[in-house]
C-alpha cells in the first residue's frame, strides 16, 4: 500500500467511520421484512429494528455477519420507560449496517436466550440483501 | 524522505488506521463471547461479587441441572415512580432478623419451584403467582401447590398480556377472582383464551386476602419479607444479568434490555444481598435464583422499585380490615364566623369478600364551640363497596381567626379496633370580606366573531370562596352553576347578526358579586 493509500484511507475511515453525511440512504426493515429483499447502494444503510422480550430473558443476536459486504455501524436497545408497575414489556434493538461491497447477501438473526445458545432459538429473522 | 522514514511513517500509519478499526469494530461488535468477555472484565474492574459464564443448560447433565442450586441508559427511569405516593405502605411491625430464606425455614420450604416463563413478556405473571403460592405453602405448613399463571395472562383483568403486566392489577385479581390449579390451564406461554380454561374454573379457585406495597427501602423489603412472607419486586434488566451464574449480582456493564417483575425469598446481611427467585427456569443462574446487593435497590437496576406483600391465604373465612374514609372536599376552606360548610365523607368496607356486610358508626372531632350533624352517622355497608353521607360543619359565631381542623372518624361498630379517620382545615376569617371574585371570559375571545356554535367558558376566583356563577347573553340568563367555573355550548343558528354580549357573574360565600362581559359578532 503506497503512503497517499495509507493516509487516504486514514481519512476516510476517521471521516465515515465516525460520522455519515445526512444525505447517506439508509433503508429501515423491521421483523415484517423476514425473507424479503431490500436493495442499497454501496455505502448505504441499513436500520433493523427488532422487538425483544429481555424480561424473559430473550435477546436477538446477528447470525454470521457477512463482513465482507457489511460493516456493523452500531447497536443499542431502546425501549419505552415503564408506567407504574407495568413489567414485561418488550423493548427494541437496532442495528446499524453500512453496505461496504456491490453484491447478494444476507442478514441474519436468531432469537434465543444468551445462557441457552443459538440452537434453542425461537425465532429467526433474515433479510436477502441486493448491495448495488 | 528517506525510506527508513517512509517506512517508519508508513508503518506507524498502518498501525493507526487497525488501531482505529480494532476500535471501532470493539466498541460497536457484540458477539455473544465478546459480550461475555466484556462482563467478565467489567466484574473485575468494578469488583462485582458475581460470576459470569456462557456454559448453555442444554450442555449440562440432568444431574449437573439438579446440582446447581436464577444501547440507552436509564438512570433516571424511576425518578418520578420513585418519588410518587406509595399504596398502604406496610408498617414496620418488628426488627427483622439477619438473615431469612424462605425455602428454609425451620427444615421446611415456602416456595414453589422454579418455572419458565419462555418468550412470553408474563414476569409480572410469575411473579405473583409465585407470591400466592408461597402465601398457600404458609398456611398450610409447605403443602406444594402450583397455581395457574395463564389465567392472569388470557383472561380479562387479569393484569396483561405476553407483551407485559401489572403486578398490582394481577394481585387485585388473585385477591378477587383467585387462581385455579396449573392443571386447569396449563402454560402455553401465548396470550392463548381465557375460554381454554377448564370449565367453571371460578368456583374452585386460590384467592389473598389482600396486598400491601412496600416502600422502596432494603430495611422495608426485609421488613415485608419477614412480616408477610416471599415478596413481589421489580426492577430494571441490564445486558450483564442474562451472564449471571452465582454470587451476588450488581449491575456491571450493558444497555437497558428491559422492567422484569421477580419474587424475593429472603435476605442475607452478612452479604448484604437478597435472595430472588426469577421464572427463567432452572437453568439460568443459581438453579434459577439470583442473590442481589443491597445496594441495587437505588443502583443501577433499581431493585424493588415496586414492592408488593400479600397478606395471607383467603381460605374462604371472613378477614376484617380497616376502612378507608375520604373527605370532600379536602381543600381548605376560608369561611367567616358562623359560616356553614357542607361536606361528604365516604366510607369504604376493606374487608374480605367472605364477610357480612359492617355497620360504621360516624363521629366527628370538633374545635370547641362548633357544631356538626351528619346526614347519616351510620353507613352499613357491603365488603369491597363504599358509601357516602354529608356533614354539616358550622364554626360560632364568635370565633377567632385561624386555623381549625375537623376530624372524622368510621368505626365498625361490632368490632372498633376496625377504624379509620381523616382530617380536613377550616380557615376562618374574622374581617369581613368585601373584595368581589375576580371573573374571566375564557371562551370565546373579547371581539371575535362566533360559528354556528360557540363554546362559551368562564371561571371565577375569590379570597373567600365561590359560591355561585351565572352565564348571560345579551342580558338573559342562561346557566347558572355552584361552582368557579361554568361552561355553555351557544347554539347561534337562530341568533341576529351582529354584535353581541356575554356576560359572567360570580358570587362568594360573603355574597360580594364579581362580573365580566365581552363583545363577541356574528
Amino acid at each position: 500500500m503506497s503512503l497517499k493509500a495509507l493516509v487516504l484511507s486514514l481519512v476516510l475511515s476517521l471521516v465515515f467511520g465516525i460520522s455519515h453525511s445526512s444525505a447517506t440512504e439508509t433503508v429501515i426493515v423491521n421483523k415484517a421484512f423476514n425473507s424479503r429483499e431490500i436493495k442499497v447502494r454501496v455505502g448505504g444503510l441499513i436500520r433493523v429494528d427488532l422487538e425483544q422480550l429481555g424480561a424473559a430473558g430473550y435477546a436477538w443476536a446477528i447470525k454470521d455477519l457477512d463482513k465482507e459486504h457489511f460493516e456493523m455501524v452500531s447497536v443499542q436497545t431502546e425501549g419505552a420507560p415503564p408506567a407504574g408497575d407495568v413489567t414485561g414489556a418488550p423493548v427494541v434493538k437496532t442495528w446499524l449496517f453500512r453496505a461496504t461491497k456491490k453484491g447478494a447477501t444476507e442478514l441474519r438473526f436468531l432469537y434465543y436466550r444468551p445462557w441457552e445458545g443459538e440452537k434453542n432459538a425461537v425465532d429467526s429473522f433474515i433479510l436477502k440483501v441486493r448491495i448495488l | 524522505m528517506s525510506r527508513t522514514r517512509e517506512k517508519i511513517l508508513k508503518s506507524s500509519i498502518s498501525s493507526i488506521v487497525v488501531v482505529f478499526a480494532l476500535l471501532l469494530t470493539s466498541a460497536l461488535v457484540y458477539a455473544d463471547s465478546a459480550e461475555l468477555e466484556q462482563v467478565r472484565q467489567a466484574i473485575k474492574a468494578r469488583g462485582g461479587r458475581w460470576h459470569a459464564d456462557e456454559t448453555s443448560v442444554s450442555n449440562l447433565s440432568l444431574q449437573e441441572k439438579k446440582m446447581r442450586l436464577g444501547g440507552r441508559e436509564y438512570e433516571d427511569l424511576s425518578a418520578d415512580y420513585l418519588s410518587s405516593p406509595q399504596l398502604a405502605p406496610i408498617p414496620i411491625v418488628t426488627a427483622a432478623p439477619p438473615t431469612l430464606d424462605w425455602r428454609n425455614v425451620g427444615g421446611v420450604s415456602y416456595v414453589s419451584p422454579v418455572k419458565n416463563q419462555g418468550s412470553c413478556g408474563s414476569c409480572w405473571a410469575f411473579a405473583v403467582t409465585a407470591a400466592a403460592e408461597s402465601q398457600m405453602m404458609i398456611a398450610t405448613s409447605g403443602l406444594p401447590i402450583d397455581l395457574a399463571e395463564q389465567i392472569l395472562v388470557s383472561c380479562p383483568g387479569g393484569g396483561g398480556t405476553c407483551s407485559g403486566g401489572s403486578s398490582s392489577t394481577a394481585s387485585t385479581y388473585i385477591r378477587d377472582v383467585g387462581l385455579p390449579l396449573e392443571s386447569c390451564f396449563i402454560y402455553t406461554a401465548t396470550n392463548n383464551s381465557c375460554s381454554n380454561a377448564c370449565l367453571n374454573w371460578q368456583d374452585n379457585t386460590y384467592r389473598i386476602i389482600g396486598w400491601h406495597s412496600a416502600r422502596t427501602a432494603v430495611d422495608d423489603i426485609k421488613n415485608a419479607l419477614y412480616a408477610y412472607g416471599p415478596v413481589i419486586a421489580t426492577m430494571y434488566v441490564y445486558n450483564d444479568f442474562f451472564s449471571y451464574r452465582s454470587g451476588v449480582y450488581s449491575y456491571m456493564t450493558g444497555s437497558y434490555v428491559g422492567a422484569h417483575a421477580v419474587l424475593a425469598v429472603g435476605y442475607d446481611d452478612t452479604l448484604q444481598a437478597f435472595i430472588v427467585k426469577n421464572s427463567w427456569g432452572s437453568g439460568w443462574g443459581e438453579a434459577g435464583y439470583f442473590m442481589i446487593a443491597y445496594s441495587e435497590v437505588t443502583g443501577t437496576s433499581r431493585f424493588g422499585y415496586s414492592t408488593l406483600a400479600y397478606d395471607g391465604y383467603n381460605d374462604g373465612s371472613c378477614v376484617q380490615a380497616n376502612p378507608t374514609v375520604t373527605f370532600s372536599p379536602s381543600a381548605t376552606q376560608s369561611v367567616t364566623p358562623g359560616t356553614a360548610i357542607t361536606y361528604t365523607a365516604s366510607v369504604t368496607n376493606k374487608d374480605s369478600s367472605a364477610c357480612s356486610a359492617s355497620t360504621f358508626n360516624l363521629s366527628a372531632a370538633l374545635p370547641s364551640g362548633w357544631t356538626a350533624s351528619f346526614g347519616s352517622s351510620s353507613l352499613t355497608i357491603n365488603p369491597g363497596a363504599s358509601a357516602s353521607t354529608t356533614l354539616l360543619v358550622t364554626s360560632p359565631t364568635t370565633a377567632a381567626g385561624g386555623s381549625y381542623t375537623i376530624t372524622v372518624k368510621a368505626t365498625e361498630s361490632t368490632a372498633p379496633t376496625f377504624t379509620a379517620s381523616v382530617s380536613v382545615t377550616v380557615a376562618i376569617q374574622t374581617t369581613p370580606d368585601t373584595i368581589p371574585p375576580v371573573v374571566s371570559i375564557l371562551s370565546p375571545t373579547n371581539g371575535s366573531t362566533v360559528g354556528k356554535k360557540a363554546n362559551l367558558q368562564a371561571k371565577a376566583s375569590d379570597n373567600v370562596g365561590i359560591s355561585k356563577m351565572e352565564l348571560y347573553i345579551d342580558g338573559v340568563l342562561i346557566l347558572v352553576k355552584n361552582s368557579s367555573n361554568i361552561t355553555s355550548s351557544w347554539n347561534t343558528a337562530n341568533v341576529s347578526k351582529g354584535q353581541h354580549v356575554i356576560k359572567a357573574k360570580a358570587y362568594d360565600r360573603a355574597g360580594n358579586v364579581g362580573e365580566n362581559s365581552i363583545t363577541v359578532y356574528k
